[in-house]
């Protein structure tokens, strides 16, 4: 009876807002879930945005958690069923999962605009742009994190990466890899699976000058807490990450900004809305990222930290 | 006021209330007007110093992110964003943070290629070929780097600024001289239209090279902010909403700075105002062209409004009150010489009035008098004028002759206009004169003093001591007359009752004064009643009240113990007048009087039953043989039958408005014919009662003589002896028929004229009437008698004396009365046979008849023997119950008694 209630209510005030249902419909396709922290942080930019300027609708493909390509070409489906029956006037694809199985296998040159973001370094794999396409590709500051790491423990030859087992992943140790070789560094990889595997090897890495952390996306029985628990006492080495949400288990972060990107899609797609062609709105990487560091690992570490670092680094774990 | 004046007035009225308002109007729009001038100007110049804000800031946030890249060594895209946005965020205007950088010709594809692999997939250069900055420095200058990173601006990314040859040029003079400075014309497309671009170029090295050719050499690259001059002008709308702000152009001929240019427009309704004008131009951005429209509402406030309505009104209540002031003056004038005139009249009024007038100040002080008080009060204006009036006006009551209060608490606590009369006022020349003192407060000029009319009624009150006089005296004998001797009675009356003091009042009544009055006529009576009234009022006391109270009727007031003391009063005021040996034409008569006393005490009953007393009282004196004092006492019988023929009075009244009289008639027969049919009838009167009986005359006709009714009754039986006469069943046809007429009747003056009338209405032969008189009312009425007599006989009328001897000695008046019969009275008659002096009274008055021709009736034969004296005594006629008794009219014939008209 309660939720009679609930659901008279909401369609008495949006039944009875003309100026909502006048707004033009705008759908967001993320490629994750809710909770993921990538995918919340580019929701919140493009609600940000948004909220208010159009009718926002979002699916979630859910492709991190169901991630054989059957899966998620079915979530791809779903999405496009949707598109079809809601006919929103412009589409926002979040991450590569969108861009690969949803624009690029249904939409291209179609006569929807899409906005992407959150594509990892390269659109080259997609074909974009199309016609129809536009958007933000999500550029992780490497070449500054490495140098970083390099002249912090002393300017090695080598650097150990580790991260899920995942399409992203591979793009991003590709993208490190060139950079290593661009720098002359030789980069040691550990792609997993488990949990397991990731401690076993972040303790195997514990050899190499530094370890670069890539996201656990794709690790289906991470938990933060265990391995919080399980690297005490066994990280003597720099740990940095470009994913924000890896703080946890990393001692600097040279972080991306998941609400530049949807902030950035949900403006390009307000100016699509407004009668801007797709086409004549350029493709670029993002501009910001953020430096944070974990102050707990570093004093577990026993390492000193640069006073530079020290006073410009914004602080993990305080008041969070 | 004539019309035309009138027209003037009110033009001159509007013309000042119009020209000061619209004046001040005028002034009050030129001040307003340029008020809003001013601040238009104000305005203008505040948007250029705004302007100037902007262009400084973004200057030195140029100069700023374009010092700090030059220092850093490497300036990473995050870091360049966030520098660019805050001063984006800081720096009104600015929409876009560019940096453009300096791709030398030949490295453009290794820099598109670095751009590609850094994000930028779609990103190439775009503009012309490369352009040669400086001999040797050939290349481009494509933005690679767009804060905000909006998807409509990045559409300029890698966009050459090296458009043309202007644009080279200004690239290279602003690369030489190392400033920040705006790049004219730049025009990148419509995404950046309307904004201008302030430039800051960079340098490869820490340092900017300190020459101009180093600096070209060396130009690294470009910063650009993008500013929209629009939204200054948007934030200059929004605090100055009233005024429009365009940047443009300027034309040729406008007129930049403080010219403002003003014309008036009709926008909306009304007719406005709208001030342009143009303010200098900045970077090229043109003019700004201000704009604003002043409606009437603002031009036009209510305060603008009311300023020229009250100065308007100011105006014309100025005119009002010089007109008014103009108006006053001339009413003034007019009345000064109307108040002029006033005053001369007033003043002859003052002079011309009887009454002495004093105008006195608010503090009594003489301030005005005219000559009637300067005589009055023996001083001359002068002397009076400025003393206070109580030291002049020495007033005395009139009746106490006490001095009154002091003048001036009188005159404060009089009010209006009030009177005082019965004073008496101090004079030195006529000691104290009885005056009346008017006294008005000047009710115009309020507080102003009073006038005090002062009028002398010494005159009027001699006058009025003389017609009261007059009016409570009796003017022949100097005694007090009939109303004033009367209210003295009254007044000792109800002193009596109250206070218990006796009084007796005396009634004197001349007898026998008319005998005297009518044989020597009235100077004789006069002179007699003077004398009487000295006579009484020697023997009078002081305190003794007497009057005359008319005729020959005086009466004395006298206060007294008791009523003998009174009596014994009037037996000398009798005997007193007994004394007087009147002398007139050589004859010497007596004076006799009557008086009647009563006690004056709580017993007198009312004033009117008290004077009726003393009346009947004197008549009683009178009935009671003249000259002599009748006293009134409680079981005084002679005055009761007066009473009681006062109490007839008004049934004789009723009986006359009732026609309750009736006739009777006792035949006469001539001695020779005792056998026959009788002679003459006599008309007797009755008086028929409620009770149907026929009351005798002796019962009524007293009281009607003695209330002067008999003239009535008279009248009365001589229409009815007419009406039966003129009956032949009730009287025959020839019969001789006798009426009776009284004393009071001869000296009717419409007798004669009644009889007449009478007469001739019934158709009656005046041979056949003859009337009675008895000769006590014929000797009585001895003039009018015989006047009488003579009348009658000359209509042919008969007269008759009657009861003729009782009088016995005055036979000699017969010479006087012309008579056709004498009735002997009926007591001579009667004692005839047994009384010698009667029977020869008898033979006598038939002797003396005879020889004066005149026929004899016997009356009250009662017997034969008597019968056959009258006979031998030589009488002509009899009458009497032995012959007939006297029979009414009503038993004879159908008579109906009937009055006339």
């Amino acid at each position: 009876m309660r939720q009679c209630w609930f659901w008279l209510a909401c369609l008495a005030f949006f039944g009875a807002s003309p100026s909502w249902a006048e707004l033009p419909r705008c759908l967001f396709v993320s490629s994750y879930h809710p909770g993921y922290a990538w995918s919340d942080g580019v929701q919140r930019g493009i609600e940000l945005v948004l909220r208010g300027r159009c009718q926002l609708r979002q699916f979630d493909m859910d492709t991190e958690r169901h991630k054989t390509p059957a899966d998620m070409e079915a979530a791809a489906r779903r999405a496009r069923a949707l598109i079809e029956q809601w006919h929103p006037q412009v589409v926002i694809a979040s991450d590569d999962n969108a861009a690969r199985y949803l624009v690029k296998s249904y939409f291209r040159d179609a006569a929807i605009p899409f906005v992407f973001c959150g594509v990892n370094w390269s659109v080259a794999e997609y074909g974009f742009p199309y016609s129809n396409v536009t958007g933000m590709i999500e550029v992780a500051p490497v070449r500054a994190m490495i140098r970083e790491a390099q002249m912090l423990t002393g300017n090695g030859d080598r650097f150990y990466y580790l991260s899920a087992d995942t399409a992203t992943e591979r793009k991003n140790l590709a993208r490190f890899q060139k950079v290593a070789e661009a720098l002359g560094l030789g980069i040691e990889y550990r792609l997993v699976s488990s949990r397991d595997q990731w401690v076993t090897a972040y303790r195997q890495a514990q050899d190499y000058p530094y370890l670069v952390i890539g996201s656990h996306a794709g690790i289906a029985d991470w938990d933060f807490a265990a391995a919080r628990r399980a690297i005490v006492g066994h990280t003597r080495r720099l740990t940095v990450t470009n994913q924000e949400w890896m703080m946890p288990v990393s001692m600097l972060g040279f972080t991306k900004i998941p609400e530049e990107q949807g902030r950035w899609a949900a403006e390009a797609a307000l100016a699509i809305l407004d009668g801007v062609k797709p086409s004549e709105i350029p493709i670029i990487a993002n501009q910001r990222w953020d430096l944070w560091m974990n102050e707990s690992l570093w004093r577990e570490a026993g390492t000193e930290l640069p006073a530079w670092l020290r006073g410009k680094a914004k602080r993990f774990g305080i008041l969070q | 006021m004539s019309r035309q004046r009138w027209a003037a007035r009110w033009f001159g009225r509007v013309l000042a209330f119009l020209l000061p308002a619209l004046l001040t109007l005028a002034m009050v729009l030129a001040v307003r007007i340029e008020g809003y001038r001013q601040v238009f100007l104000h305005v203008g110049q505040s948007a250029i110093e705004e302007l100037q804000l902007v262009r400084g800031t973004t200057v030195a946030m140029l100069t700023a992110i374009g010092s700090s890249y030059q220092v850093m060594n490497e300036f990473d895209a995050s870091r360049l964003s966030a520098l660019a946005s805050s001063m984006r965020y800081n720096t009104p205007g600015v929409q876009l943070v560019a940096f453009a950088t300096w791709v030398d010709h030949g490295e453009e594809n290794a820099f598109v290629a670095e751009m590609v692999e850094s994000g930028y997939p779609s990103y190439r250069i775009r503009g012309q070929d490369a352009q040669e900055l400086i001999p040797g420095k050939r290349g481009h200058l494509p933005i690679r780097f767009i804060e905000p990173n909006n998807p409509r601006l990045l559409r300029l990314l890698g966009l050459d600024v090296l458009q043309d040859d202007d644009s080279v040029y200004q690239v290279r003079e602003l690369a030489a001289s190392g400033l920040p400075a705006v790049l004219e014309g730049w025009r990148p497309g419509p995404v950046a239209d309307g904004l201008v671009f302030y430039v800051m170029p960079t340098y490869r090295g820490f340092f900017a090279p300190s020459d101009t050719h180093g600096r070209l050499v060396q130009l690294d690259g470009l910063f650009l902010f993008g500013v929209d001059p629009q939204m200054v002008v948007s934030k200059l709308e929004r605090l100055h909403p009233e005024v429009a702000f365009v940047l443009g152009p300027m034309t040729a001929g406008e007129a930049v700075g403080s010219g403002v240019t003003m014309r008036p427009v009709s926008e909306g309704g009304g007719l406005g105002l709208r001030l342009t004008a143009v303010q200098a131009t900045l970077d090229g951005l043109g003019g700004l062209h201000m704009s604003r429209y002043l409606r009437p509402g603002e031009l036009l406030s209510p305060i603008a409004l009311f300023l020229p309505l009250f100065v308007g009104m100011a105006s014309l209540s100025l005119l009002v009150a010089l007109q008014k002031r103009e108006e006053v003056r001339v009413e003034l004038v007019r009345k000064e010489r109307e108040l002029e005139d006033e005053r001369r009249r007033a003043d002859g009024a003052m002079r011309s009035i009887s009454d002495a007038i004093l105008m006195l100040d608010e503090n009594f002080r003489i301030r005005y008098v005219n000559r009637v008080a300067e005589r009055m009060l023996g001083l001359d204006a002068a002397e009076l004028s400025g003393r206070l009036a109580e030291e002049v006006l020495v007033l005395l009551d009139a009746r106490t002759r006490a001095p009154l209060e002091a003048l001036h608490g009188w005159l404060q606590r009089m009010s209006g206009q009030e009177q005082f009369p019965d004073l008496l006022l101090h004079t030195p020349a006529r000691d104290c004169i009885p005056v009346n003192i008017r006294v008005s407060r000047l009710r115009e000029i309020e507080r102003q003093g009073v006038v005090v009319a002062i009028r002398d009624i010494s005159h009027e009150h001699e006058l009025t001591a003389r017609l009261t006089y007059q009016a409570n005296h009796d003017a022949l004998t100097g005694l007090l007359n009939r109303a004033a001797f009367e209210a003295r009675v009254r007044r000792a009356l109800a002193r009596s009752i109250e206070e218990g003091i006796s009084y007796a009042l005396i009634f004197i009544d001349l007898d026998r004064f008319k005998l005297i009055n009518d044989t020597h006529g009235h100077q004789a009576g006069d002179r007699l009643l003077k004398q009487v009234a000295e006579v009484l009022q020697q023997v009078l006391r002081e305190d003794d009240c007497l009057g005359r109270l008319g005729g020959d009727e005086f009466a004395v007031l006298m206060r007294t113990p008791d009523l003998e003391a009174a009596s014994e009063m009037a037996h000398r005021l009798r005997e007193r007048l007994q004394t007087i040996r009147f002398l007139w034409d050589g004859q010497a008569m007596e004076i006799h009087a009557s008086l009647g006393v009563v006690p004056v005490d709580a017993t007198s009953g009312s004033f009117e039953e008290l004077m009726m007393n003393v009346d009947l009282a004197c008549h009683a004196a009178k009935e009671a043989g003249r000259n002599t004092v009748h006293v009134l006492r409680a079981d005084d019988r002679v005055v009761g039958e007066r009473k009681r023929q006062i109490q007839w009075l008004p049934r004789l009244q009723e009986a006359l408005d009732e026609n309750r009289f009736v006739l009777y008639r006792q035949p006469i027969w001539r001695v020779l014919a005792l056998d026959g049919e009788p002679a003459m009838y006599e008309f007797l009167l009755r008086l028929r009662d409620a009770d149907g009986n026929d009351l005798l005359p002796g019962v009524f006709l007293p009281s009607a003589e003695r209330f002067d009714l008999m003239r009535a009754i008279d009248h009365h039986v001589i229409e009815l002896a007419m009406q039966a006469m003129s009956d032949p069943s009730v009287m025959p046809r020839e019969s001789v028929c006798t009426i009776n007429l009284s004393g009071q009747t001869l000296t009717d003056e419409n007798l004669l004229d009644h009889i007449h009338a009478q007469a001739q209405r019934h158709g009656v032969d005046p041979r056949r009437v003859c009337f009675e008189v008895t000769e006590t009312v014929a000797i009585s009425n001895l003039q009018v008698a015989g006047r009488l007599a003579t009348q009658l006989r000359e209509r042919g009328y008969r007269l008759m004396l009657d009861d003729f001897g009782a009088g016995m000695s005055s036979l000699g008046y017969l010479h006087q009365i012309q008579v056709d019969f004498i009735k002997i009275d009926g007591q001579f008659v009667r004692r005839a046979l047994t009384d010698p002096l009667s029977a020869v009274s008898v033979r006598m008055i038939c002797e003396i008849a005879h020889v004066l021709g005149v026929e004899t009736i016997a009356e009250m034969i009662e017997d034969q023997q008597t019968v056959q004296c009258m006979r031998g005594f030589g009488v002509d006629y009899l009458q009497g119950f032995h012959l007939a008794r006297p029979e009414p009219l009503s038993d004879l014939g159908q008579l109906r008694m009937m009055r006339s008209d």
